[in-house]
């Protein structure tokens, strides 16, 4: 589990968690960016701005601040055991 | 107004940010819109009738919001509004909920709360053939039956299909409260898993919206966004500044000329005087402003509807995070190194009441083009015209200081006032990006239409009892003249004898520390009409016709004033709130006497301490 912020471009994640502050963080899941939901950071602004997100059919954009910490995990694909004959 | 509104059916246009609510909405009430005038609110919703043709329904344009528990003013004054607890504006008898096919799922979510108020609604789809375009699906009729109010698609751009909306609305009295959709106070994920779900029943959102992303690829690049941003916003300055001028120089000469035609008509004395300079111009104090607004809204509108105004504001948003403020407050800000009337209409932009205000704070201390006389004038008659390392010259040296030195000071009040005023309210950067579309020059139409109504009735009333008061000021007592003295010379005289001139010199004790003498005062009291006014009234003090070139004032002052006065005066108009004007539109656009009070007050502290520091500082070398 990582912040948003830390996740590296074009890679799908999902939201696992927002932390902080009550009302801010009710701010970020009214955009949409809720627990369970997937998404992943398209763009980074120039020296450390906000972070360009895509959600399923919109992109919003967050600005990091330490008010409000969205936790995500990286989606890995599912590893398919190779069938074994025996 | 309570009782204007209640005649006929009033109906509120509810809907998500970025939805196209307010094209819809103008597509709807065309130019019958009007100002509220509603007491107390920070944001003046708007007006409008519809002629349905079976009779004729108010539609009030409510600020966007995601959900009922509202965490900005805005969204407050849309919640008190909707739930009948707003002191002064009606509770709606009915709910247009605007809904966006592109994205319906927050959309939904926002019904699922509306549909708690238990008020009869109706839901107008947009974008609708953008959807379909890309081989999407959305299924109005089955969202009809899901949702239990009435669905109608529309293309609010083009207002091709208001006219279904139109014809919805005449039937507003048949218009069903939704059914229970949700247990009340279901939580947030309930909602969205909710909204999710019928989501996909109702829609497919087809191909992925290419253009948007080619155009992103390009305005977002570090590089290549970057330097788009930097022409854009050049593009931006140069039409408010230089593409007003010419309208501007066409109004005053046209003034001049109504001046000239009633001097005519009337005979000398104080009833030509009042029409002419009184009446005519405080009017032309008024009317000036109009270029500016009209250009700066039309620029505004576009850059907003187009969906350029999000990839900005997403752009400059660290930059301006360093002063407390957010992306969008970049616009507002720059347009005031033009004028800050136009400036902070602008500020409209932003989205969150604090964050409004905090901007609006500071563009009083962004340079506009009004000091740039005062400065050309004291600067080429105090400072030497020498060039510094023989390549600087030194004049141009302290007008780029002037500028910075009040650019910076805005940012830092702004900062300030961030971490002051509005400490507890953390509102984080977040927004969406609407898909790139055309703009509709008609809805553009109507927006610079309403705006400039508005501008005219809320500012443009105040601006002008202010004009008038001040020819009070300096018209009476009227002094006798002597024959044969030239107009000139008369002016010299009546501004010598005037109740300005007693107030000048009554203040002069105050201004004294500052190097100030009585003439100085009087200057700067009479820029509180509009800043370049100083350069007139310092014309008729010194009996200096500025009428061809400044040349001769400019030799008179730089015999009368020292370089440490000249300074002193220089720092004073970086800092002071001298403009009546800014103060009337700080007034409408904040709800409240209070903020451009405040305003006033910390930027003649600001003014006075640097001014006082100057003198002291120049005089002691």
């Amino acid at each position: 589990m990582v912040p948003l912020q830390a996740m590296p471009l074009h890679v799908p994640c999902r939201i696992v968690a927002v932390h902080g502050n009550p009302c801010v963080s009710l701010r970020v899941r009214e955009l949409g960016l809720i627990p369970g939901t997937h998404c992943t950071v398209e763009r980074r602004a120039p020296f450390g701005g906000p972070l360009e997100v895509m959600l399923d059919r919109r992109t919003v954009a967050v600005r990091p601040t330490p008010d409000v910490v969205i936790m995500v995990e990286p989606l890995v694909e599912p590893v398919v055991e190779p069938v074994v004959a025996t | 107004m309570k009782d204007a509104v209640r005649s006929t059916p009033l109906i509120a246009v509810v809907g998500a940010p970025n939805v196209g609510k307010s094209t819809l909405f103008n597509a709807l009430t065309g130019l019958r819109q009007k100002v509220g005038n509603f007491s107390g609110v920070t944001v003046e919703p708007a007006l409008g009738d519809v002629d349905t043709g079976a009779g004729r329904v108010s539609l009030i344009d409510l600020p966007g919001l995601y959900s009922l528990t509202a965490s900005s003013e805005d969204e407050q004054l849309t919640v008190q509004v909707l739930s009948g607890t707003h002191p002064t504006i009606p509770q709606p008898d009915a709910i247009l909920m605007v809904m966006n096919a592109h994205d319906p799922e927050k959309c939904l979510v926002l019904f699922s709360a509306l549909a708690e108020l238990n008020i009869p609604m109706m839901v107008a789809v947009t974008m609708v053939d953008a959807v379909k375009a890309r081989g999407g699906v959305f299924d109005d009729i089955t969202l009809t039956h899901k949702l239990g109010v009435g669905v109608t698609a529309v293309v609010g751009r083009k207002g091709l299909g208001a006219q279904e909306v139109r014809e919805q609305l005449s039937q507003v009295v048949s218009w069903r409260r939704p059914p229970t959709l949700l247990p009340a106070q279901s939580t947030l994920e309930e909602r969205f898993a909710w909204a999710s779900a019928l989501t996909s029943t109702v829609s497919l959102p087809g191909r992925p919206d290419r253009r948007t992303r080619a155009i992103d690829a390009a305005v977002l690049h570090p590089l290549w966004g970057t330097l788009i941003f930097l022409l854009v916003m050049a593009a931006f300055f140069q039409s408010i500044f230089s593409g007003a001028e010419p309208l501007m120089s066409a109004i005053e000469s046209g003034i001049g000329l109504m001046q000239e035609g009633v001097e005519t008509l009337i005979p000398a004395g104080i009833i030509r005087s009042f029409v002419t300079k009184g009446l005519l111009g405080g009017v032309g104090s008024v009317v000036v402003f109009l270029p500016q607004i009209l250009i700066l809204n039309l620029l505004i509108s576009v850059l907003e509807e187009s969906g350029y105004l999000a990839r900005a504001a997403f752009l400059v948003d660290r930059a301006m995070g360093l002063f407390g403020l957010q992306g969008r407050s970049f616009i507002p800000l720059l347009g005031s190194f033009a004028c800050a009337i136009p400036g902070i209409m602008s500020a409209r932009i932003i989205p969150n009441y604090r964050d409004r205000l905090v901007t609006i704070m500071a563009t009083p201390l962004m340079t506009c083009s009004a000091r740039l006389p005062v400065y050309t004038l004291l600067i080429g008659a105090v400072i030497p015209s020498t060039y510094l390392f023989g390549v600087v010259s030194l004049q141009g040296a302290v007008l780029a200081g002037l500028y910075v030195a009040g650019a910076l000071s805005g940012l830092v009040l702004a900062l300030l006032l961030k971490k002051t005023l509005t400490r507890d309210a953390a509102a984080p950067f977040l927004m969406e990006f609407p898909p790139y579309r055309l703009p509709s020059a008609k809805s553009i139409g109507f927006t610079m239409v309403a705006r400039t109504k508005d501008f005219l009735r809320t500012a443009g009333t105040v601006i002008l009892v202010f004009s008038i008061a001040l020819w009070v000021l300096t018209e009476f007592p009227v002094a006798s003249q002597s024959p044969g003295s030239t107009p000139l010379e008369q002016a010299h005289h009546q501004l010598e004898q005037s109740l300005a001139a007693d107030l000048g010199k009554t203040l002069q004790p105050v201004f004294a520390p500052l190097g100030f003498d009585w003439k100085i005062t009087l200057g700067v009291l009479s820029s509180y009409a509009a800043r370049e006014t100083f350069v007139g009234a310092m014309g008729q003090i010194y009996s200096a016709n500025v009428e061809d070139s400044d040349e001769p004032l400019r030799v008179v002052l730089s015999r009368e004033y020292s370089l440490a006065v000249g300074l002193s005066i220089l720092a004073f108009y970086v800092f002071a709130l001298q403009c009546i004007s800014t103060m009337a539109i700080m007034r409408r656009e904040t709800g409240s006497w209070k903020w451009p009070g405040l305003a006033f007050a910390i930027m003649f502290g600001m003014a006075y301490t640097a001014s006082w520091i100057t003198h002291s500082l120049a005089s002691s070398l």
